[in-house]
């Protein structure tokens, strides 16, 4: 089940798939797909079974096509490393953005480059949109890199790359889970791709977690 | 370092040379030292002699290593005797000993030992040694040259193996020693080391192979382990070496006895009397079962004697090697009072020394306690003593059951491992990395080891998959590369960046995630289980190393700290650190207690009172029985069931009653385990259990499916498949100091597991690791015998009023695990003892 909030007067719906959807902007935001992450492992002799890249493709444009939105924005790390064009993975990646930009539905996929996409250059992904420098619409900010301090114009940002989990303790019960964390100058998304670890963040006491379950996102009481 | 012995001096004192035979060389090294010759070495240098293998064992005690190493060295001498021109030879003899030890801290000076019995004979032996330490300019030399006898470590080995030109040379070898066999029997060093030990046989089918190892209750499986096969063990020589020294095992008696002993609070209250102890002996050492244990008694030692400063020492294995090597020089030249120390000290060189060993708590094994006596005593003639502490009064038991069962010639058992995929692919990686392999041929040679011995043909292609395409044939491993089939049909490595990741793979077999501590201006202190920083946060205060250190940051798996100021502090507690009652001590323990009327030791007469008092609120069982304490508190009703089959156990068959009774009926129960049994807790559970309850929870029926119901399985697998995926090569572990370079390929082994576990679920590795859960985690073996015991033994029912001396700890034990404050637990802990005494004194 997803949860709706209200934040800045804006409406956000925080999704259990680790996304966030904003139906005023007609905007999917996810962040740290880390793309062909098991491919590299295997170059690199590590045994981990394909099927992961695929998965998480299938899982964007299930939600492109449920909320029918206008724009995938990808905050950044959308690949994991260097993706052989001549690859599945590539063939995958290719056929997914043509698939978005033809559909009847056309929906845009746009990425801020993060520190894992270094390779973009080389990969030439035709369709894809690509944001060098952080995003500004408006009062907003979209980035790969959160910050720690606050914008000009008292701006918000929505960034990744920290993948933050939360660690729950109950007696003998112990537990990892990804979550939203929504600080006073912006919010950072869990990380978004099956084949991603986790940081445990310490929230300050002013700041908002929400929890992210199997199927659904709950806020964490203070 | 220098590793040829040259000597200007052929000659051996007072001897002519000329006609001398290699006996009589033999006979003057021992003479000139006022050694004698014990029978046990005769035999085994005869038996090496006629070209046999073999297994040296004894309980303590030395003349092992000369009892092995002499046999190549005399067969050489022998040979180059009866030569025309029986003078030293020019060049140095080829590779002809490879000496294996467990511990790489312990190869210098097995080399230093070597390397002195052999001087003086007219032999041209070099004698090297390589381990992690030895520096690449040394080993390149090795692969082109070895020595002519190698001293090195299980890893070392398998890293050699991954060198071509070493193949040629291993070859011709003629003996392999592996020192401390009971050490790694066992474990997956040991599996390691029995793989290489088949690649060495296959290499030289003439190999003689010999074992030194300390008693063990199995020792005809360890000797087949050893050789691989039935049939080389019942041609294979087993020598029981001398038992050269007397073992005293006594107590350290408290004057007045608490009536309900409670574990866990790792009492010093008896540091008066150790300190006392101390007193009276030249050097002590002072062995704790878990490194928490070792720091608070430094600490104390240190409270009690601050004058002893710069006499006391501390010793673990989460220190850094400086300050150990520093505790171990002093202990050699005798500089130490008193070095307090865990099993990091159990094994290594003499500390002649040493006149004294204490152990505090229960040792929680016979082998363990001879093994720690062992290291004192070493004059001629002494009597090797150990005085043990105790830290509860059921420990005084614990201690008379060991020297019992070590009079009457009990000892544990080691069981090997058997089918450790993850170690035999890692060696399957190394051997296409060495000389390259034939599929048919190495599974041959698989199969002549113990550990391999019946893996299937379905397991065998399995694992050739993995390091061919990933993973099973039918699955997508796109761009997988780690091992190659050649169009000769040999299987290589598929490139030299795999190969150079595989070498710095090797050795990781014992490893644990440990972060280090150094302090914030410099310099380390050593390193500790990232799980126990994982809890703290900067600013927290935790005893290590014999300081109160303050946690500052953690920053590239450096905890960074300075000397702390306040006074409130965290001990940490190492993973692994409590070892169960070994079911050799925990067997001798039910039949003492049957017995402990008739019994007249110091430690069973300072117990007595207690356990009459337990015999009169309830009884005491014997070892034809099982007791059920049913206890009605506030907190509900209480099952206590003691079998006396070891924490783990108890651990994992509380799990198992609490689930199949909740089967049954829906109640929410609680269960806990010790040594010597279980509590069961519930609001709803009856005052009587009656027969049907008690059936329906000891049946042999559906054992399997309810041990893995009741417990967090997938979480168990998980961590257990930390070492799994590092040995198999599923993660990693990165270049040492530098692990930055790699960071595209950092994922966490949990990660990995969720991975395999939806992509790949019929991976073996994570069949091995449930397997390894059951095995290690609880011990299922055992508690499927303890389980069978319940249907053999006599069932008691008792209903105390209050909880009994036996309950107690147990009940102790689980309000420790509820209550997260250590000081809110102690308190009430401390009210709950008023309470029972002051009952039991009326």
């Amino acid at each position: 089940m997803s949860l709706t909030i209200n934040w800045r007067n804006e409406t956000l719906v925080l999704l259990p798939e680790k996304a966030i959807l904003w139906p005023a902007q007609s905007t999917l935001l996810v962040a740290d797909v880390h793309l062909g992450k098991d491919t590299t492992f295997r170059q690199h002799g590590l045994a981990i079974p394909a099927g992961n890249t695929a998965d998480d493709l299938q899982t964007m444009t299930q939600l492109i096509e449920q909320h029918q939105v206008s724009r995938l924005l990808i905050l950044g790390d959308f690949f994991h490393h260097h993706i052989d064009p001549l690859s599945n993975d590539w063939r995958m990646l290719q056929a997914f953005v043509d698939y978005h930009n033809q559909a009847q539905t056309s929906a845009r996929i746009e990425v801020v480059a993060g520190n894992h996409d270094r390779h973009r250059a080389e990969q030439n992904i035709e369709g894809l949109i690509w944001h060098e420098e952080d995003l500004v619409e408006g009062p907003f900010v979209f980035a790969h890199h959160p910050v720690e301090k606050a914008l000009p114009d008292n701006r918000f940002q929505f960034a990744g790359h920290i993948h933050p989990t939360l660690r729950l303790n109950a007696g003998h019960d112990r537990m990892r889970v990804p979550v939203f964390w929504f600080r006073p100058y912006g919010v950072v998304l869990p990380s978004f791709g099956s084949m991603t670890g986790g940081y445990n963040i310490r929230p300050h006491w002013k700041d908002k977690v929400y929890l992210v379950g199997p199927d659904a996102v709950v806020a964490l009481p203070h | 370092m220098d590793d040829s012995v040259n000597h200007t001096d052929d000659t051996v004192e007072g001897i002519d040379q000329k006609s001398l035979t290699a006996n009589d060389y033999i006979e003057a090294f021992f003479a000139n030292r006022d050694w004698q010759i014990f029978p046990f070495q005769r035999k085994a240098w005869a038996a090496y002699q006629k070209g046999q293998s073999g297994l040296v064992h004894s309980p303590t005690g030395s003349g092992k290593t000369l009892s092995a190493w002499l046999g190549p060295v005399r067969k050489s001498l022998t040979r180059q005797l009866a030569r025309k021109n029986p003078a030293r030879p020019k060049h140095a003899q080829k590779a002809t000993v490879i000496w294996i030890t467990p511990l790489r801290a312990l190869a210098a000076d097995t080399l230093e030992s070597l390397r002195g019995s052999i001087e003086g004979l007219p032999l041209q032996w070099t004698v090297g040694l390589r381990t992690a330490d030895t520096k690449s300019s040394e080993r390149t030399k090795q692969n082109k040259r070895l020595p002519t006898a190698l001293v090195t470590t299980p890893e070392s080995l398998s890293l050699l193996l991954s060198y071509k030109a070493a193949h040629e040379q291993l070859s011709q070898l003629e003996c392999v020693v592996i020192d401390e066999w009971h050490e790694l029997i066992g474990n997956k060093r040991g599996v390691q080391l029995e793989l290489c030990l088949a690649t060495l046989r296959a290499l030289n089918p003439k190999l003689q192979t010999w074992g030194l190892s300390a008693t063990m209750g199995n020792i005809d499986q360890a000797v087949e382990v050893l050789l691989g096969s039935k049939e080389r063990a019942q041609q294979a020589a087993v020598v029981k070496g001398a038992m050269t020294k007397q073992i005293s095992i006594e107590s350290l008696l408290p004057s007045n006895i608490e009536r309900f002993p409670w574990a866990g609070h790792l009492g010093t209250k008896l540091v008066d009397g150790v300190i006392q102890q101390i007193g009276q002996a030249r050097s002590t050492l002072v062995f704790t079962n878990t490194r928490s244990q070792a720091e608070l008694w430094y600490e104390a030692l240190l409270q009690a004697k601050p004058e002893w400063l710069l006499d006391i020492a501390l010793h673990h294995g989460s220190l850094s090697k400086e300050v150990r090597n520093k505790v171990e020089d002093g202990l050699r030249d005798g500089t130490f009072r008193v070095v307090v120390c865990t099993s990091s000290l159990d094994l290594g060189v003499d500390f002649t020394p040493v006149d004294q060993v204490m152990q505090i708590g229960s040792p929680k094994g016979v082998a363990r306690l001879l093994q720690r006596a062992g290291r004192s005593g070493h004059q001629p003639g002494a009597v090797s003593r150990v005085i043990c502490v105790p830290t509860h009064a059921f420990e005084l038991m614990e201690i008379a059951a060991a020297r019992y069962a070590y009079e009457e010639g009990y000892m544990e058992s080691r069981r090997p491992l058997t089918l450790s995929l993850d170690v035999l692919v890692q060696h399957m990686v190394t051997l296409a990395l060495g000389s390259g392999f034939d599929a048919d041929e190495l599974l041959a040679i698989v199969q002549q080891s113990y550990a391999f011995q019946a893996i299937t043909e379905a397991q065998w292609q399995w694992c050739l998959d993995f390091i061919t395409r990933g993973g099973q044939a039918l699955q997508a491993y796109d761009q997988f590369q780690r091992v190659v089939q050649c169009e000769d049909g040999i299987y290589r490595i598929a490139g030299p960046k795999i190969a150079r990741w595989h070498r710095m793979m090797i050795g990781t077999i014992t490893s644990d995630s440990s972060i280090s501590v150094k302090w914030q201006s410099g310099g380390r202190l050593g390193s500790i289980e990232e799980s126990f920083i994982a809890k703290l946060k900067p600013g927290d205060v935790f005893l290590f190393s014999g300081r109160a250190l303050e946690l500052k940051r953690i920053r590239d798996m450096t905890a960074y700290v300075t000397q702390a100021r306040q006074k409130k502090r965290i001990i940490p507690k190492w993973q692994g650190s409590r070892s169960p009652l070994s079911s050799t001590l925990a067997f001798r323990m039910a039949k003492l207690f049957g017995e402990f009327e008739q019994d007249h030791s110091p430690e069973v007469r300072t117990v007595k009172p207690i356990l009459r008092l337990q015999a009169r609120w309830s009884k005491v069982p014997d070892q034809h029985q099982v007791l059920f304490e049913s206890i009605k508190t506030r907190e509900g009703q209480h099952w206590f069931i003691y079998s006396f089959a070891g924490r783990l156990v108890h651990e994992g068959l509380g799990a198992l009653f609490a689930y199949r009774l909740s089967q049954h009926r829906p109640i929410t129960i609680s269960a806990t385990g010790n040594d010597y049994g279980i509590e069961l807790l519930s609001r709803d559970l009856e005052p009587y259990p009656d027969d049907e309850d008690i059936e329906r929870m000891i049946t042999q029926d559906n054992l399997l499916d309810d041990m893995l119901n009741s417990i967090n399985q997938s979480e168990m697998a998980k961590r257990q498949f930390r070492d799994i995926a590092r040995i198999a090569g599923l993660v990693f572990t990165g270049y040492p100091g530098a692990n930055k370079t790699a960071r595209q390929l950092q994922a966490s082994s949990g990660l990995i597991y969720d991975v395999l576990t939806q992509y790949d679920e019929d991976n073996l590795l994570l069949k091995q690791s449930m397997q390894e859960v059951l095995e290690q985690q609880i011990e299922y073996t055992r508690l499927h015998e303890a389980l069978y015991a319940f249907q053999e033994k006599t069932i008691l029912v008792t209903h105390p009023k209050r909880l009994t001396p036996m309950a107690f700890p147990l009940w102790a034990e689980r309000i420790r695990t509820q209550v997260i404050s250590s000081e809110a637990w102690k308190d009430r802990v401390a009210k709950m003892l008023n309470t029972l005494e002051n009952a039991a004194d009326k």
